[in-house]
């Protein structure tokens, strides 16, 4: 009987140690490939939820007397001719998009459009330091208009005279009398106040982060609306 | 002699072809450098490689993509790259009394000085609009430009040499 286990036992270890295992290393490398391929997918729908939520808090902008167009940011500060952290945008004016028509996103206003082609558009955003804008504090209603200083700086809050009371976090928003960026669009919130002679020295923190914008909406005001004001927008 | 004729415009269209297909891939490279690297002009190096090869349709051709190209991404009025490619063409042939044309220094030397006119340029530009420019900025981005240019030039001339070049000569 031990001469037949011992056949046994060694033809069970040779069918399991290479007869079976014949095709091992093709499926192996089949395994391999699958795996690498659903990573991918993976890593695509990952983005694909991401992007989906962006575009939901996009969606969730309440402004139905405007016309939102929505636009992916192409590139930031693209070519040797954008001084200011522009952003070029994959809509033009074949999209319905206008001149300084003001740019958004969930969190806070980006800035405006200040150069047009068919089908992109430049955007100049609020933290450049020829971007001005009017803006009103939403508790103390205290008005003034912010400048950019560049790069990754604070806002500067001019004109708001010593005499008013600003408080650090308080927050900032349009206040609509410049004729470019409609009323109550959140920019930032006060970072810093100090005293000057006449006017404080107020910095404002945006809620925008320019270098991680992907989608923006771009309002479609109606002229009428603008001339309404009584402002020309190439004051600003 | 038609068949002479025709022997003779194939290696033309071919060579044209090679051309054309050589520019594109350029100008694929300089927007890609543009697009991670902001503030730069990475098409300066096209015009380093084609303004020694006295080819002067060509010079003119590329000379005009590369303004239309750039001077539509920018927020400047049109004029400055017409200006600052001017003057690389100018200091070009000026350089070229002086220096060894197509060497590594030469370039190095040029982008130097061409990036020092941008600066100046955008400097210029930015005060006639209105529109602030950062001297820090601009100072950066030139001395970022004059390193990257003769960076992009030195592969970007090898392969021009290699295939396009060598093309002409078939």
């Amino acid at each position: 009987m031990l001469p037949g286990i011992w056949i046994e036992d060694t033809l069970n270890t040779f069918w399991k140690r290479y007869i079976y295992l014949v095709h091992t290393e093709e499926e192996n490398g089949m395994l391999k490939k699958r795996l690498a391929f659903l990573e991918e997918e993976l890593a695509q729908r990952k983005e694909a939820v991401e992007q989906n939520k962006r575009l939901r808090s996009l969606l969730q902008l309440e402004m139905p007397q405007y016309t939102k167009i929505f636009a992916e940011v192409c590139a930031i500060r693209f070519g040797p001719l954008a001084i200011a952290d522009t952003l070029l945008i994959n809509k033009g004016s074949s999209d319905a998009i206008e001149m300084y028509s003001p740019v958004l996103v969930s969190t806070g206003l980006v800035g405006r459009v200040i150069r047009l082609a068919h089908t992109k558009a430049i955007v100049l955003p609020i933290t450049a330091p020829d971007s001005k804008l009017a803006v009103i504090t939403s508790e103390g209603r205290v008005s003034g208009i912010i400048v950019g200083n560049g790069g990754d700086k604070d806002l500067e809050m001019l004109y708001v005279p010593r005499s008013v009371s600003i408080s650090v976090g308080e927050e900032i928003v349009t206040s609509g009398v410049d004729g470019v960026f409609p009323k109550g669009i959140p920019v930032g919130v006060v970072s810093s106040v100090e005293e000057e002679d006449l006017f404080h020295i107020i910095r404002v923190r945006p809620f925008i982060d320019i270098r991680s914008l992907e989608e923006v909406i771009v309002l479609n005001i109606p002229q009428s609306e603008i001339s309404l004001l009584g402002v020309t927008k190439d004051v600003l | 002699m038609k068949k002479k004729q025709q022997k003779m415009k194939q290696p033309q269209a071919m060579s044209l072809l090679i051309q054309v297909v050589y520019w594109c891939f350029f100008i694929i490279v300089a927007l890609f450098f543009q697009f991670f690297i902001p503030g730069v002009d990475i098409m300066l190096a096209g015009l380093l490689i084609i303004i020694p090869e006295r080819k002067i349709l060509q010079t003119i051709l590329l000379f005009c993509i590369f303004i239309i190209l750039q001077e539509a991404t920018g927020i400047l009025t049109f004029g400055l790259l017409l200006l600052e490619y001017s003057v690389l063409i100018l200091s070009f042939f000026i350089g070229r009394t002086i220096f060894a044309v197509g060497t590594f220094s030469f370039v190095f030397l040029l982008s130097l000085f061409i990036s020092f006119v941008y600066f100046v340029l955008i400097q210029i530009f930015g005060a006639l609009q209105g529109i602030y420019v950062s001297p820090t900025s601009a100072m950066y981005d030139s001395i970022l430009q004059a390193l990257l240019v003769p960076l992009v030039w030195y592969p970007m001339q090898h392969l021009y040499g290699r295939y396009v070049r060598r093309g002409n000569t078939i």
